[in-house]
């Protein structure tokens, strides 16, 4: 299954993005990933599909340390560093997570502080940590919260609380909160999954645009294989924490689709299907 | 603003050390001349009265001896012991068996004695019962049907627990306790007006209180009757540190010994007696530890009898002991200063627990069982699954009957522990407790602005108690949260945690009253503790009931843990806390009106006073005040709390 295919990686460097090997995480019996191999190169833009419960979550919480992988089992790297290795997390596994930035499903967000407040955050792995506690950061950092907010859209609201704000609105700041971590790469776990389809299509063109523009490494789980052909080049595939499929959008059918999603395929592809 | 506070409580946990570390300090000074005493007077009326009547007496002593005299009034006995035990209190009035224990643990000795203003050497420990009772003499009493219920004194009471245990019951071999249907301990106060009120068949006081109780409820003195009067108590004994350097001595000693007897002018010796008459003093007398010999006496006579009625021993071993005792009596007279090394009336405290304890209520156990077993029945049956619908799980019936039998079981197991029979006794003597409450009309507003004074006080201690409890619960309620904290760490903070919230702010306020004096700080302090416990438990429930979500994504960032605390923790607990902790506001305010009874200021103190005293009209006047205050505090913290929500 592992047809790498490798479109034009911009600004290449020595290491790839992103490499797994043979990592697996068990939930007592059950097996949400099962020896994950996977290589990303820098700025690429991957899909990463599959039915629920495949593993599209654990596969990318694997990716900044927050879920352990299995004793024993597998190594991950990001930008050519180890993140972790035999079920066990690197040493300064934090300055590792500054270069990734992390978009949830459901926000994450802290939502009694202001939006201006969440995407300052994002700074907190790189100022010292006594600012860090005050809350004193600094201007520039100040100044760089704001930028993001304007630039992902939502900079009118910085100063309201987050919890008053839309789904839409939230999604967009927990984007700029990576801005402000400087991220070179940003995972991103079904971040349109709450959202209503014209907030989704700005979330989608936002970190296609982060992409193209900024030559970020995004991979990004999605649930809608439309979406996933429409703003990926690549898309990985998993099936009961295996990787059934890996290539570029364009070879995706339905008859693949079938194989990848089982009895959810209608649910998750009518509207691709109609498309094709 | 969250930054700001932060801030301050860093600050502020790392001053606290320091802080505590000179309080304690303090209070020790070697024994170089000293410049200033404190003077310990006992407690037995309000101390605002005894600080009136004790003023000209202190400022004399101060005037003559050429100290300064700090007087300090105490709740009760054993606060005294432990203030002089620690040094707080240099010289003090003590009773005699407070006195006994004062020379035992506390370091203290024996220098002077008072007598009475008519000159008389002593007073008596009498039984009371009500003026129409059917007992006249001891025999009538000490039939031991158990029909009685008989009030003992205080523990540490000379006329109210010894004499009585040591001229009666222990010459006789009889342990009260299985003689009487029921045996409390109360003050002399209380035990006068239950026998008046016909709440207590017997009773022991003695004279001077009598005397006391003529001069402010002759009423209630008029349905009494005293059935026994024991042989002479001594007076009073004044007890100084044996510690206390010799050039003080001398000025203490010269003092006790001239006052009403030598004065420049026969007018100033007239003031002096004046003095001396208003605290019911004749003059003082030399004395030494010899001074106490009865009461040891008293306490040997008790402590044989109970080795004569002791069934658990054998004879050999009753012999050997009687023998020591013997010796130990002899003793006394030779070597008048030993101290004897016996066992402690804490152990007659102790006694009527014990013998509580032998007889294990099989029959009860029994009934109790029983009753939990028929529950377990009835409440399976009656959740059967009936009729159509979805069937309860037999697993899930036998658990809900358990629990509910379980219940029922415990009910009926602490009915006769709590008393609960005695309820209909509520509504046959409610005319008494109108009674009672009749004295509380009569509101005496005299010193309103005294109490005004007092209740802020109290809110003092409850806001600086609540405050530091805030500070210390937020580590420790984070330490105790399983999301945050890992297991064993929050395995060992939970458990002590649980140790700070089950002993109670009184155990806590006298432990603090002897490091930190008596007062307001030693409120503060058993407050903060007590609340630390319990907020920490309610921060750590906030913390774990929390969504985990923002924490990650904060986390995911590259912060250090506790910038997941500050940023994704706090944020979201915070108005929770923040209620919880101005509720606890609400509960410290009452709280801190009971910690008055230790002694540690405030309007509770005032308030403890005025109900020993017998001062209803005033008592009811503190009573408004703090209702008012407590509701005002309540009504404040809801209207803030609503706001957070």
């Amino acid at each position: 299954m592992a047809e790498n295919s490798k479109p034009a990686g911009r600004g290449g460097g020595n290491a790839p993005a992103l490499v797994v090997q043979h990592s697996s995480v068990s939930f007592g019996p059950f097996k949400a990933l099962d020896g994950v191999d996977l290589k990303v190169d820098t700025g690429e833009m991957v899909a990463l599909i599959g039915a629920s419960g495949s593993g599209k979550s654990t596969l990318l919480r694997t990716l900044n340390g927050l879920q352990v992988t299995d004793p024993g089992s597998g190594r991950i790297e990001v930008f050519g560093r180890k993140v972790q290795r035999d079920g066990r997390l690197a040493k300064g596994l934090r300055y590792r997570r500054r270069d990734i930035g992390f978009i949830f499903q459901s926000f994450n967000l802290v939502g009694r502080l202001s939006l201006f407040t969440n995407a300052l955050l994002g700074c907190l792995g790189r100022i010292p940590s006594w600012r860090g506690v005050l809350g004193a950061f600094p201007n520039e950092d100040r100044a760089h919260a704001m930028a993001a907010l304007e630039r992902v859209g939502v900079a009118e609201f910085a100063g309201r609380r987050t919890a008053k704000l839309s789904g839409g609105q939230m999604q967009r700041a927990a984007i700029a909160r990576a801005l402000v971590q400087r991220a070179r790469m940003i995972l991103a776990d079904e971040p349109i999954a709450s959202l209503d389809p014209v907030s989704a299509r700005k979330v989608m063109e936002l970190l296609q645009e982060l992409n193209a523009r900024d030559g970020l490494t995004v991979i990004v789980s999605l649930h809608q294989v439309d979406y996933a052909m429409r703003y990926c080049q690549r898309v990985i595939a998993l099936k009961a924490g295996k990787i059934v499929f890996d290539g570029p959008a364009s070879a995706l059918n339905r008859s693949r689709l079938i194989e990848i999603y089982g009895d959810e395929y209608e649910d998750a592809f009518w509207t691709a299907e109609a498309a094709q | 603003m969250i930054r700001t506070v932060t801030a301050c409580l860093l600050v502020l946990l790392l001053l606290a050390p320091a802080t505590l570390a000179q309080e304690a300090s303090a209070g020790r000074h070697a024994s170089a001349p000293r410049t200033e005493i404190n003077f310990g007077v006992l407690p037995t009326e309000s101390s605002e009265n005894l600080s009136i009547l004790w003023q000209p007496f202190i400022d004399d002593m101060a005037k003559m001896t050429g100290l300064k005299v700090n007087v300090l009034f105490v709740a009760d006995y054993s606060s005294l012991i432990e203030a002089m035990r620690f040094n707080r209190v240099q010289v003090a009035w003590f009773s005699n068996k407070s006195g006994l224990e004062a020379v035992r643990r506390a370091n203290g000795e024996v220098f002077a004695k008072a007598t009475y203003p008519d000159g008389a050497p002593g007073y008596y420990s009498i039984l009371l019962v009500p003026a129409d009772s059917p007992y006249h003499t001891l025999d009538d009493i000490l039939k031991c049907d158990k029909t009685i219920n008989f009030g003992m004194g205080d523990p540490n009471s000379t006329s109210g627990t010894l004499a009585p245990m040591a001229y009666i019951f222990a010459p006789r071999g009889i342990d009260p306790t299985e003689c009487f249907r029921n045996v409390t301990n109360a003050s002399h106060e209380a035990n006068g007006l239950a026998v008046a009120n016909h709440l207590l068949d017997v009773a022991t006081n003695n004279t001077t209180n009598l005397k006391r109780l003529k001069r402010t409820r002759p009423e209630v003195l008029n349905r009494l009757r005293v059935l026994w009067q024991s042989p002479l108590i001594q007076t009073d004994p004044i007890i100084w540190r044996k510690d206390l350097d010799q050039r003080t001595k001398e000025k203490v000693m010269y003092f006790f010994m001239t006052y009403g007897r030598r004065a420049d002018s026969p007018q100033e010796l007239l003031r002096q007696r004046k003095v001396l008459a208003e605290l019911d003093f004749g003059t003082f007398l030399p004395s030494s530890n010899a001074h106490l010999d009865p009461i040891r006496r008293m306490e040997i006579v008790r402590d044989m009898a109970e080795v004569r009625a002791d069934p658990h021993l054998s004879e050999a071993e009753r012999a050997a002991r009687l023998a020591a005792l013997q010796a130990k009596l002899k003793s006394l007279g030779a070597e008048e200063h030993r101290i004897i090394k016996a066992k402690g009336v804490d152990a007659l405290a102790g006694k009527s627990n014990r013998s509580r304890f032998k007889a294990v209520p099989w029959r009860r156990l029994a009934f109790t069982l029983s009753i939990g077993l028929i529950a377990f029945a009835l409440f399976f049956w009656g959740s059967a699954s009936r009729g159509p619908g979805p069937k309860k799980p037999v697993r899930d019936r036998i658990f809900d009957a358990a629990v509910g039998a379980v219940f029922l079981a415990l009910l009926v197991w602490a009915y006769v522990a709590a008393e609960i029979y005695k309820t209909p006794a509520l509504i046959h003597n409610a005319d008494k407790m109108g009674e009672y409450a009749a004295g509380f009309l009569h509101m005496d507003w005299k010193e309103g602005w005294l109490y005004l004074q007092q209740m802020s006080v109290t809110i003092q201690i409850a806001l600086w108690g609540t405050f530091l409890s805030i500070l210390f619960a937020i580590p420790f309620g984070l330490l105790s949260s399983r999301n945050v904290a890992p297991a064993p760490v929050v395995f060992v903070t939970r458990r002590l945690m649980d140790a700070f919230r089950s002993i109670n702010e009184l155990v806590v306020g006298t432990m603090f009253v002897v490091t930190v004096g008596l007062g307001p700080f030693a409120g503060v302090m058993a407050l903060a503790l007590h609340t630390t416990g319990v907020l920490a438990k309610l921060f750590s429930e906030a913390v774990e009931a929390m969504d985990p979500g923002p924490v990650e994504g904060v986390r995911a960032t590259g912060a250090r843990p506790i910038h997941e605390v500050i940023w994704g923790v706090i944020p979201q607990v915070a108005p929770l806390w923040t209620s919880y902790a101005l509720y606890r506001f609400e509960t410290n305010t009452r709280s801190a009106t009971i910690l008055g009874l230790i002694g540690a200021g405030g309007i509770g103190q005032l308030l403890f006073e005025q109900i020993r005293s017998f001062q209803y009209g005033k008592t009811a006047a503190i009573l408004v005040i703090i209702i008012v205050a407590v509701t005002l505090v309540d009504m404040l913290s809801q209207v803030l709390r609503k706001r957070l929500m």
